[in-house]
């Protein structure tokens, strides 16, 4: 059984008349890349503030590694996080910012500093002050910051703004090894939907501060997947004639007596033709298949209904 | 919280503002110790009550009768005013400089802005808090940091003002070592009293620009308060009496127990009540983004 290493229930968060988190149930699994996907004010960073103690949940609670808020100080060494920008002196370098926080987490091996700064593509930085650094340099020290004690989980919230596209390669490639050679979980925030379904396995998508689905990239994948949508009398006879009769394997009967038909070799009127011939009431027919975004957008759409 | 006050030690030592106010300090003693300035607080304690004391304030009383002549003499320039003033049996050019020791408030809000405000502004108070995953260890670690650094501070500005004053005036105004010594621990108490109020105001308004806003006219206020009453000719003794300026100069030449120890009472109260108070906001208020 897969351990857990973050698990919200009912997670709520309340300013005042705003609510900001409504009942969020999500749960992250050891040795997960978990990407949480929403549109600007959707609650990523608060939830991400929640799990940090930056900010106080209203209702609700959530466990890291079984732990829950009450016992959060047992954990906090096992987490690295980065919560909205890069918060840094301006006057330290980045070795110095680094080492200014391993002396605030107790970190005994400085030279781990340099491993870290090596690692976040950093060494030729590595003594030039905070306000000197582009945008996406300081992004990178950031990360190095979340690393910077080996945590078992990471929380990075939109950690590849201001990277250059190259370097948000690079930056997908160091989480993937560090999360398979590590099993480091990270839980990454973004809106940047296409890198965040390159690098995560599973997906929370949230939408004004309610989860609108949680999701494996399998699952994801099958959502976005091309295919005809077929919503009939009687999906048990369609799936007999499309096997049987039409040679067509590739299906999904999904709820509401739809039938998702991968295989487009045939074509959508003649689908519906044949199925109609056989006496199957066919009350819709289209094709499908989108994008992450497109998705995405139909999912907030039909919240929004 | 050894690890936080650790590391902003760290932070301090690193920085250039620190060494700045070193500088800052060495020039303003250089300065009083050369101008030689008459004492320009009065002690405001109860009668003299030994020879000695009666004997200094005769002095005192002479002091000001030479304050009145300056202006109208046409004679006055630097190197008058020093052969004067060295004359003087009592008069002591490092008790002097040091009964103005309420200009360390000055230095004070440069350490609070250092030591916790620019966390706030720079935003890096969210790695620390998480760290510690406890506000009040947070609060405990940076009200520990700026007592200590003022108290550092308060310890090289006295340091400053002896060395600076035996070489500038060859030794013939200096206080006695013992002398130095109760003055630098009694004023340790209004400077941590001065250090904690400002702790409060930084926790209070977290960024750097609101808090040095409040800050630095807030000594000055105080004093313009405590003004108004006297151009009214109404009796302010309890106002002046607990006024930080009045009572760093007092307690540089009081040694009645009578002044000395309400003076640290009301310093001791002013500590506990803005620990208290900062901790309080601190740890129940949302931070300010």
């Amino acid at each position: 059984m897969l351990e857990t290493a973050l698990k919200t229930e009912q997670l709520t968060k309340k300013y005042k008349d705003n609510t900001v988190l409504n009942n969020v149930d999500m749960t992250v699994y050891r040795g997960d890349i978990y990407g949480i996907i929403g549109r600007n004010g959707a609650g990523k960073t608060t939830m991400m503030k929640i799990f940090t103690g930056l900010t106080e949940k209203t209702e609700g609670d959530y466990t890291i590694f079984g732990k829950n808020s009450k016992e959060f100080s047992k954990v906090k060494h096992r987490i690295g996080y980065l919560i909205e920008s890069p918060s840094f002196f301006s006057n330290l370098t980045c070795y110095q910012n680094l080492k200014y926080h391993a002396i605030q987490k107790g970190i005994a091996d400085l030279g781990h500093i340099d491993e870290i700064i090596e690692t976040v593509r950093l060494t030729k930085e590595k003594d030039k002050k905070f306000r000197r650094l582009s945008l996406g340099m300081k992004q990178r020290l950031g990360i190095a910051l979340a690393l910077l004690d080996d945590p078992d989980l990471v929380l990075l919230d939109e950690p590849i703004n201001g990277i250059d596209p190259i370097g948000i390669s690079e930056m997908r490639e160091t989480f993937r090894k560090l999360n398979h050679e590590r099993n480091m979980t990270f839980v990454i925030s973004s809106h940047i939907l296409s890198e965040l379904y390159n690098t995560a396995n599973r997906f929370l998508f949230i939408d004004h501060g309610k989860v609108l689905k949680e999701m494996t990239k399998q699952q994801l994948d099958n959502e976005c997947r091309r295919c005809i949508v077929v919503k009939v009398s009687d999906s048990k006879k369609t799936s007999a004639l499309l096997d049987n009769k039409l040679g067509i394997t590739d299906y999904k009967v999904t709820d509401n007596n739809m039938i998702r038909i991968y295989n487009l070799d045939e074509e959508t009127a003649f689908i519906n033709r044949y199925l109609v011939n056989e006496g199957i009431e066919v009350s819709a027919i289209y094709e499908s298949g989108v994008d992450i975004e497109e998705y995405f957008k139909s999912l907030v759409g039909a919240d929004n209904k | 919280m050894k690890r936080l006050i650790k590391a902003d030690l760290y932070r301090i030592i690193h920085g250039k503002a620190i060494y700045v106010v070193f500088i800052i300090m060495l020039f303003s003693s250089i300065l009083a110790a050369f101008g030689m300035s008459p004492p320009m607080v009065f002690s405001i304690a109860s009668e003299p009550s030994s020879v000695t004391e009666l004997e200094e304030k005769k002095e005192y009383d002479e002091y000001f009768k030479y304050l009145m002549t300056l202006p109208d003499d046409p004679d006055i320039n630097i190197t008058t005013i020093r052969e004067h003033m060295l004359s003087f049996k009592y008069f002591k050019a490092d008790k002097e400089i040091l009964s103005g020791n309420l200009n360390l408030y000055y230095i004070i809000i440069c350490l609070a802005v250092i030591i916790i405000t620019s966390d706030f502004t720079s935003g890096s108070y969210k790695n620390a808090i998480t760290i510690t995953s406890n506000r009040k260890k947070y609060y405990n670690a940076k009200f520990i940091t700026t007592a200590l650094m003022t108290l550092f501070i308060h310890t090289v500005n006295t340091f400053i003002v002896c060395i600076v004053n035996h070489f500038i005036n060859h030794g013939k105004s200096d206080s006695k070592l013992s002398e130095i010594a109760i003055i630098y621990l009694l004023h340790c108490f209004p400077l941590i009293g001065l250090s904690s109020l400002l702790v409060f105001l930084a926790f209070f308004f977290q960024k750097t620009a609101v808090f040095n806003s409040v800050a630095i006219p807030l000594c000055i206020g105080y004093q313009l308060i405590t003004a108004i009453p006297s151009l009214l000719n109404i009796r302010t003794k309890l106002l002046t009496r607990f006024e930080m300026q009045s009572i760093i100069s007092a307690l540089a030449y009081i040694r009645t127990p009578d002044y000395i120890i309400p003076s640290l009472i009301y310093c001791a109260c002013m500590i506990v009540i803005c620990y208290f108070a900062g901790l309080i906001y601190f740890t129940r208020a949302e931070i300010k983004s």
